[in-house]
């Protein structure tokens, strides 16, 4: 049953882990980074030369700009201001602290719902597996 | 007495510049983000911080105008001279890149200054990697994180959760000496979440170092509303 038990876990967590050694951790393609952002040059570039420009006058004279974009009206600061609460997913905190972890999301973010939700459904997802982990656990008693 | 003079002035002229000279900052900023969804974001605006201030002051002109003021751990949204919003976060002022850079504490990210320890240090062909580790009693929350020095500059930061897995990794390019103060112009950020990477490409143009123009920019009040 632990071996079950850790192996779901380590399947689970997978997708969040990244196996390499230190030197590796730092390389960086920094010329793929900057590829990542080629459609985002055109209204980089815009904005460079247009000081008065801004997402809601963008949506009225190009919306179709916005809508290839996928352009969310949202502004992000530098030195990642805000990001999650202990540089950690609030999912993850739902998923590994279940309802207390749900609570230092709700305090920390000030009452912020969308990463309350998001910590809720960490809750519900991990809740779902100990659930399924415990009908298989069953299942297997009852065939022995 | 050209000799007494020399004596007296050489010295002096190979003292370098010291951290504690360097009091306030300025810079435009440029942020491109995607998220693992696909969704874009692109920020632009001035940034104007003095470290005796201790605010970070972000006049934001693109997506909308707006100003965002940091404070300790608080967060202000200012839109039309009025407070519309306010939000705790989880970093301080204290690790800012522009407090850092100012006290001369980036190459350590100020680690050196709280409670976790080297535990591991590397040397590589170019680069110097160590390994610092949190106290005891943050465990439960933090993992280890390492910072990457090349040519005795902060090359890149990688922070880890309590079970040894990457959260965020930031890398620091491009730097430009202004004033005597190396500023990395350019800053890439990697956040994982749920598995899934967000990434943030940061530029810094058009940097002063000790302006002393625009003293309401830097001493920006927060509106009472």
């Amino acid at each position: 049953m632990k071996k079950l038990f850790v192996s779901v876990f380590l399947v689970f967590f997978a997708g969040f882990t990244i196996l390499a050694n230190d030197a590796d951790l730092f390389k960086l393609d920094l010329n793929a980074v900057r590829a990542e952002f080629t459609e985002l040059n055109q209204l980089a570039s815009m904005v460079t030369t247009n000081a008065d420009l801004t997402y809601s006058s963008l949506q009225l004279t190009n919306s179709n700009l916005v809508t290839s974009l996928r352009l969310v009206p949202e502004s992000v600061l530098p030195d990642g201001t805000k990001n999650p609460v202990l540089g950690i997913p609030s999912f993850l905190w739902g998923c590994a602290f279940g309802v207390v972890g749900m609570a230092v999301v709700y305090i920390v973010t000030n009452q912020n719902m969308d990463e309350t939700k998001k910590s809720l459904w960490g809750c519900l997802t991990w809740t779902a597996v100990v659930v399924v982990l415990d009908l298989v656990w069953w299942g297997a008693l009852v065939h022995v | 007495m050209l000799k007494f003079l020399f004596l007296f002035i050489f010295p002096l002229s190979i003292i370098q510049v010291e951290p504690q000279l360097f009091f306030r900052i300025k810079t435009d900023f440029m942020i491109k983000a995607k998220s693992s969804t696909g969704e874009q974001r692109l920020t632009v605006g001035k940034i104007f911080y003095d470290k005796n201030i201790k605010q970070i002051v972000y006049d934001v002109s693109f997506p909308e105008k707006e100003i965002w003021i940091q404070r300790d751990t608080i967060l202000y949204k200012i839109i039309n001279s009025k407070v519309i919003g306010k939000q705790r976060i989880p970093a301080g002022i204290e690790f800012s890149i522009y407090n850092l850079v100012l006290n001369g504490n980036l190459n350590d990210y100020g680690l050196k200054k709280t409670k976790f320890t080297i535990r591991k240090v590397e040397k590589n062909d170019s680069s110097v990697i160590s390994t610092w580790e949190p106290p005891l009693e943050f465990k439960k929350y933090f993992g280890d994180i390492l910072l990457s020095i090349v040519d005795q500059r902060l090359n890149g930061i990688v922070f880890k959760n309590n079970a040894g897995e990457i959260v965020s990794r930031q890398f620091f390019r491009n730097y430009k000496k202004v004033n005597g103060l190396s500023f990395p112009q350019e800053i890439y950020r990697e956040n994982y979440v749920n598995g899934q990477k967000d990434i943030e490409l940061t530029t810094f143009t058009n940097i002063l170092v000790n302006d002393l123009s625009g003293e309401n920019k830097y001493d920006f009040k927060i509106p009472a509303n």
